[in-house]
């Protein structure tokens, strides 16, 4: 199983799937109903794109919005049970939200390969050689892709500390992701923007903290705060 | 051919809308009872379509007035094509008088109205190719941009011919920020202008030109990308230099011909596709949006690589 209810209360497994899913159906029966306007493919097309950037950004949020709880619970004073006090339930949210990003990506793929390629080799080589947007949106994906391969506990185990030297490439990937967006968009309109201050949020958050490595493995890249090192008994230091 | 001359009156201004339409449902329900009738007509539909040529005008189906009026693209309003038509609503376009001088024997001022009687306007079913990548079948009503010229006896100086939209953001809201340097400006050269494909449209299905397409009197340029086709005219002039025209200000990537080209690239990327509005699958674009053989002559010599 992907998303192991072992790391996260059934609950919260079940809303986070079922608000994840909520775009996906709520295109699917805009489109099934004849409520998708006048350019579907557009809209398909335009809406899980934009929700696999968004669901992106969320997954790197979490890092961030955990630190940022435990500061708070912690200047408050709040008390906690000992298994929501290091807010550990919101990392726990990570991955299904980083899937959700990643499936959202590849029905975008999927659609832009269908309907507007229509699956032909040639017209991709074409949009490759002068729509610098789609080779980028091409390389995000490709970066995304070992990602949610690796993404079971199988794999976390079987990598070692070499899985988080591999997952460092979200950030590579949600950069191209948004160089996608700014190139593909027109004059005039300044969406991109919007989602560009986000990352540049989210990622100079991480650099402001310093765990954000300049090369993959140098340092923690998940937000998590680091264990510190074993102290020295009380006894030890006496003598 | 997608040039279609039907008689002078058209059946829809003497039947009423509702039972000129009330006669396809008629038509369709009376097509209907018969389930052997109708698979014999569908047969002989299929027949119909094998024998048809793709390119031509018979394979274009018209796209609906709603998909007409409510895609569109006009930076006036807004750069959202599904804002404009909501923010349309504001402009009355009445009184509007169209300026024609420059390089012409007679600089006149032409009221709407007035130009409307003068020159009957006709139904022309016309492709309009996106240069974002979406294209439509549009039946204009209008009259060919060569009669209003010849009111003004241009002179033999004028080689371009300038068109400029109006300006002004108590009405087009959208020019109340320099997304474009306003006001809106397009340019022909006098052969382009010439051409009987080349329209000045007023109306769409028999209707008045809605403002969301450019009441009360637009260009339109089949075979050219669609920001060629300016919208809400207020003047046109006659010149001898090649004028500096909108897009090509914003954008290097945007030529003065703008010419529907499927083997080059513009600003936009690739556009060798095209998404057909009301088709889901994208479908080839042709060279001068399919017209190639009523106006590949006025580029005789002139490289299509090069001059965009």
């Amino acid at each position: 199983m992907l998303i192991s209810s072992r790391h996260l209360p059934v609950f919260l497994l079940s809303t986070a799937c079922i608000g994840l899913a909520l775009p996906l159906v709520w295109t699917g029966t805009a489109i099934l109903q004849g409520r998708a306007g006048v350019n579907p493919l557009e809209l398909l097309i335009r809406e899980s794109g934009s929700w696999a950037l968004r669901l992106l950004l969320l997954a790197l949020a979490i890092a961030p919005a955990r630190h940022a709880g435990m500061r708070l619970a912690r200047s408050r004073a709040w008390h906690h049970g000992k298994r929501t006090a290091d807010w550990n339930w919101l990392i726990r949210l990570r991955r299904p939200v980083g899937l959700a990003a990643f499936a959202y990506a590849a029905v975008h793929l999927g659609l832009y390969a269908a309907l507007d390629l229509d699956f032909s080799l040639h017209e991709l080589l074409i949009d490759l050689r002068d729509k610098p947007f789609i080779a980028t949106g091409m390389c995000s994906f490709i970066l995304l892709a070992p990602l949610a391969v690796t993404s079971t506990d199988g794999w976390m185990k079987r990598l070692k500390r070499n899985w988080k030297r591999l997952h460092w490439l979200v950030f590579p990937a949600a950069i191209l992701a948004e160089i996608h967006f700014f190139l593909l968009s027109k004059n005039g309109v300044t969406g991109w923007a919007v989602y560009g201050m986000v990352l540049a949020t989210l990622l100079g958050h991480r650099i402001f903290r310093g765990r954000f490595p300049v090369l993959p493995g140098q340092d923690r890249i998940d937000g998590t705060v680091a264990e510190r090192p074993p102290q020295p008994a009380p006894s030890e230091i006496r003598n | 051919m997608l040039i279609r001359h039907p008689p002078t009156v058209r059946a829809s201004e003497i039947t009423p809308e509702a039972a000129y339409l009330g006669r396809r449902r008629f038509l369709r329900n009376a097509g209907l009872l018969g389930a052997g009738l109708w698979t014999g007509t569908a047969g002989a539909q299929l027949l119909a379509d094998a024998a048809t040529p793709q390119a031509g005008a018979s394979a274009d189906k018209p796209n609906t007035w709603e998909e007409i009026t409510s895609y569109n693209n006009f930076y006036e309003y807004s750069s959202d094509k599904r804002a404009v038509a909501t923010l349309a609503r504001n402009l009355d376009p009445h009184p509007w008088a169209i300026r024609i001088e420059g390089e012409v024997e007679q600089p006149r001022t032409i009221d709407i109205d007035q130009l409307l009687r003068q020159l009957h306007p006709q139904e022309r079913i016309l492709r309009l190719r996106c240069v974002e990548g979406w294209s439509m079948v549009i039946p204009w009503d209008g009259v060919p941009l060569a009669d209003v010229l010849r009111l003004v006896q241009p002179t033999s100086r004028g080689r371009y011919v300038r068109f400029v939209s109006l300006q002004d953001p108590a009405r087009f809201y959208g020019q109340r920020h320099a997304t474009l340097p306003w006001p809106y400006t397009e340019a022909l050269t006098i052969a382009e202008a010439m051409h009987p494909l080349t329209l000045i449209a007023t109306g769409l299905y028999g209707k008045p030109l809605p403002n969301q397409n450019g009441a009360p009197l637009r260009l339109v340029v089949p075979w050219k990308y669609g920001f060629k086709s300016i919208k809400s005219i207020v003047s046109i002039h006659f010149e001898e230099q090649q004028p500096h025209t909108t897009w090509p200000q914003v954008s290097r990537d945007y030529g003065f011909y703008a010419n529907v080209n499927p083997n080059v690239a513009t600003g936009r990327g690739s556009q060798s596709r095209e998404n057909r509005i009301g088709e889901l699958h994208k479908r080839q674009t042709l060279l001068f949006n399919g017209y190639a053989s009523e106006v590949a002559h006025l580029y005789r010599g002139l490289d299509l690589d090069k001059y965009i």
